[in-house]
């Protein structure tokens, strides 16, 4: 994913020629606007204000009400994710063995105290929802990778593995849900136990 | 465009050559909990090792069959012998199966599951007389595991399409809706709505183009039932809802999945391309003149989308807040025209009653909720599993037989059903329950979109409601006051006394909240988001007691350190401090 050169809220030249490629092939209406942010987010990895604003004047909306709708979901990103991404799973079989203590755990060993990603852009920490691996609890994903039954000892292998930046993660899944750009939900430090 | 007996013959003979032929098939599960196990690295191993010796032998894919407990899982048949399963895959234990069942040619009784059918075989148990699989009735779940998802011959030769080619050259639309009527299927996301009465709404809508629409929006989490459709069956989906086209006279389709199923996705989009690069759907379909356009529509990650009108307005492009009704949607659904929208699985199961009549689907379950139902079944079990069980049998079937009942050392605390919105209910009550509707709903709860989640002593009641309050909470559209700062409020609240500040209010403070969010809200996400605290406080009132008079958490979850952590102060202070506090 290329970044993005200079000011987010400028659109060069070139990235209009981009976006207006993402966004010829749907009609001009408003029901197409998530499907051009989706490409426009598989293409430059978020969607940075420029381009929301060039998609919303596509599909004949206000740049406010599109930023309104957008908004609503989290699998839209405004920000750029981490060169790694590690995901909590949300759901109560995950939650009942633990899986916030974990987290807290790791973003305590790589020093995320709030926030999604580290500040050198190395790793997004985030949370998704349940989608049903439940045999595997608690899990989380690091990339692609699936880290079925988690214990502290792994958070504590993976924390090192990606500060270290060294070993990069096999990408081996089917293409795991996208990191959300929502902050986490609470800092947990009061429940230790979940 | 070949008619429909041509169409059948070519792919039965296309099956029959990959399931008769004379050489070992090895069949890996694929479904998104397989992977997530480890069933690629495992299909990876085998292909290795048939390409290293130039084995004849067969390597296909299928998908979960509800046993995920032993995933990755896989079947191997031997020529003329049974298809035996062998859980907990590995690459190395593809090497050692590899090197004893495939070249030495006997199964290995020691490592194998079960075996496929009601006959013991070497010493292997057979699946059909397992703990896991007796008392289940597979009518949604009869191809999982049995052919290839991603191949529409495989569902063509098992009798795919039958119904639909059925429903467009024998049947009237009104046939359709009064045979459903008359099956008594209702919806399956939860309401119980009768499919048929919905399809009447919208078949005798005046305005065209109308559409219809799958809600495979499953944000329940704890649930993955529709997840094991799409990614197990997905043409019986697709024959569903062309099925539903045809009688509601709906041109256009939409199949909402959220995002976080991407293998779903993937199975629906391509089992719609194959469909109608096959003629049967499209402009023209099965040449029978009916046109009806599906597409995919995945979500953007929502838990509100889930609801009919709020997902209605994320197709057009909006807020995923629930509209206002009426009117309602079989007058001006999306776009403003007239659709149906219903659950995965009560679409899954037009195909069966078109082809097998009403009485066969009445044949099981109860007078009033006939037919089966899928449920998952997770948290503090032996065996996490999916399963299809008919309407009205206990509840402690699934979960002491099926699921095998909890770990060792663990007791039965309580029970969540129906995800976040459902409510939790206590072991002795959950005892009684039988699986329909009206005993859940004097139980307090929601049988909902049919997960279950298993809870055992180590977990804290409190902590549990938090975690649902907050996820509510979160969800919530903001519309109405209520529910935007109700569940805060709870949140809030349940964290004060989590950490050693509870009052004797508060208790009462919490029922007010729930009268207030239940009565003032407006759509069932703003009135169910309470019931988790409702219900936690209904069952397990002791527990609060403990925690708000004498700091003791029984599960040992709770810290009590400190009362400094209420960051919103309540709308109306509880009135007195009593007590430690």
């Amino acid at each position: 994913m290329p970044p993005i050169k200079g000011d987010p809220r400028v659109l060069t030249a070139e990235d209009k020629r981009t976006i207006d490629a993402l966004c010829a092939p749907h009609p001009r209406q408003q029901s197409s606007l998530f499907r051009i942010l989706w490409a426009i987010q598989g293409q430059f990895g978020y969607v940075f204000p420029a381009a929301l604003e060039r998609a919303a004047w596509y599909c004949k909306v206000s740049p406010t009400r599109a930023y309104g709708a957008m908004s609503f979901y989290t699998y839209f990103r405004t920000k750029p994710l981490g060169e790694h991404v590690v995901q909590f799973c949300e759901g109560p079989a995950c939650y009942i063995r633990g899986i916030r203590r974990l987290e807290h755990h790791f973003r305590e060993k790589i020093g995320l105290h709030e926030g999604v990603t580290t500040p050198d852009g190395s790793v997004t920490v985030t949370e998704f929802e349940c989608h049903g691996s439940c045999h595997l609890a608690p899990y989380l994903y690091v990339d692609d990778e699936a880290v079925p039954h988690a214990t502290e000892a792994d958070i504590d292998r993976i924390a090192e593995r990606l500060r270290g930046n060294g070993g990069r993660p096999v990408a081996n899944g089917h293409g795991t849900p996208s990191a959300s750009v929502v902050p986490p939900s609470e800092p947990d430090a009061d429940n230790p136990a979940g | 465009m070949t008619d429909f007996a041509t169409l059948r013959a070519q792919a039965e003979e296309a099956y029959r050559q990959t399931v008769e032929a004379n050489r070992p098939r090895i069949v890996v599960g694929m479904g998104t909990c397989e992977i997530d196990a480890g069933a690629k690295s495992v299909y990876r191993r085998f292909e290795e090792l048939i390409a290293a010796e130039k084995a004849d032998v067969s390597l296909e894919i299928t998908s979960c069959v509800g046993m995920c407990w032993a995933e990755p899982l896989i079947q191997i048949t031997l020529p003329g012998g049974p298809r035996v399963f062998y859980g907990g895959m590995t690459p190395a234990r593809a090497e050692e199966i590899f090197r004893d069942v495939i070249r030495g040619g006997r199964h290995r009784a020691d490592l194998a599951l079960y075996v496929w059918g009601d006959q013991d075989y070497e010493g292997i148990p057979a699946l059909a007389t397992s703990d896991f699989w007796h008392g289940q009735e597979r009518r949604l779940m009869a191809r999982f595991g049995n052919i290839d998802p991603e191949n529409i011959d495989h569902y063509l030769a098992t009798g795919g399409y039958q119904a639909f080619h059925q429903a467009l050259t024998e049947m009237k639309p009104e046939d359709i809706t009064t045979l459903l009527k008359d099956a008594g299927l209702t919806g399956k996301g939860g309401a119980n709505f009768p499919a048929g009465v919905k399809w009447d709404f919208l078949r005798t809508a005046a305005v065209t183009p109308k559409y219809a629409i799958c809600n495979a929006d499953e944000g329940d989490a704890g649930a993955w039932v529709n997840r094991e459709v799409m990614e197990g069956d997905p043409h019986l989906l697709v024959e569903g809802m062309a099925i539903g086209s045809f009688a509601m006279g709906a041109e256009f389709g939409y199949v909402y999945i959220r995002n976080e199923y991407p293998l779903a996705i993937a199975r629906m989009e391509k089992a719609i391309r194959d469909a109608e690069a096959k003629g049967i759907l499209g402009d023209n379909c099965l040449g029978t003149g009916h046109a009806f356009h599906l597409q995919v529509y995945h979500g953007h990650g929502s838990y509100l989308c889930g609801e009919e009108t709020a997902l209605m307005e994320s197709i057009e492009g909006r807020r995923g807040m629930p509209r206002i009704k009426p009117p309602f949607p079989a007058q001006a659904g999306v776009f403003g025209k007239p659709s149906n929208i219903n659950n995965v699985e009560t679409y899954a199961n037009v195909p069966s009653i078109i082809l097998n009549g009403k009485d066969w689907y009445r044949s099981l379950g109860t007078e009033k909720s006939p037919g089966t139902k899928m449920f998952s079944l997770s948290g503090s079990l032996k065996r996490t599993c999916v399963i299809e069980v008919p309407y009205g049998v206990p509840l402690m079937l699934l979960v002491e037989q099926m699921a095998g009942g909890l770990p060792e050392g663990r007791t039965f605390k309580a029970l969540q059903p129906g995800g976040p919105l459902g409510g939790v209910v206590d072991a002795a009550t959950a005892r009684e329950l039988t699986l329909e509707p009206p005993p859940f709903q004097a139980a307090g709860v929601l049988l909902g979109s049919g997960g279950f989640v298993v809870l055992d002593e180590t977990v804290c009641m409190l902590d549990l409601s938090r975690f649902f309050s907050h996820f509510c909470a979160r969800e919530s559209c903001t519309r109405c006051t209520t529910c935007r700062i109700g569940g805060m409020y709870s949140v809030d609240v349940l964290k004060r006394i989590q950490s050693g500040g509870g009052k004797p209010a508060d208790i009462p403070y919490l029922g007010d909240l729930e009268e207030s969010m239940r009565l003032d809200s407006y759509c069932v996400h703003g009135k169910n988001s309470p019931i988790a605290v409702a219900t936690t406080i209904r069952y397990f009132k002791e527990e609060y007691d403990e925690h708000i008079y004498q700091h003791v958490c029984r599960a040992g979850v709770c810290t009590f350190a400190g009362a400094g952590l209420i960051q919103i102060q309540p709308m109306t202070p509880p009135p007195e401090r009593m007590g430690a506090g």
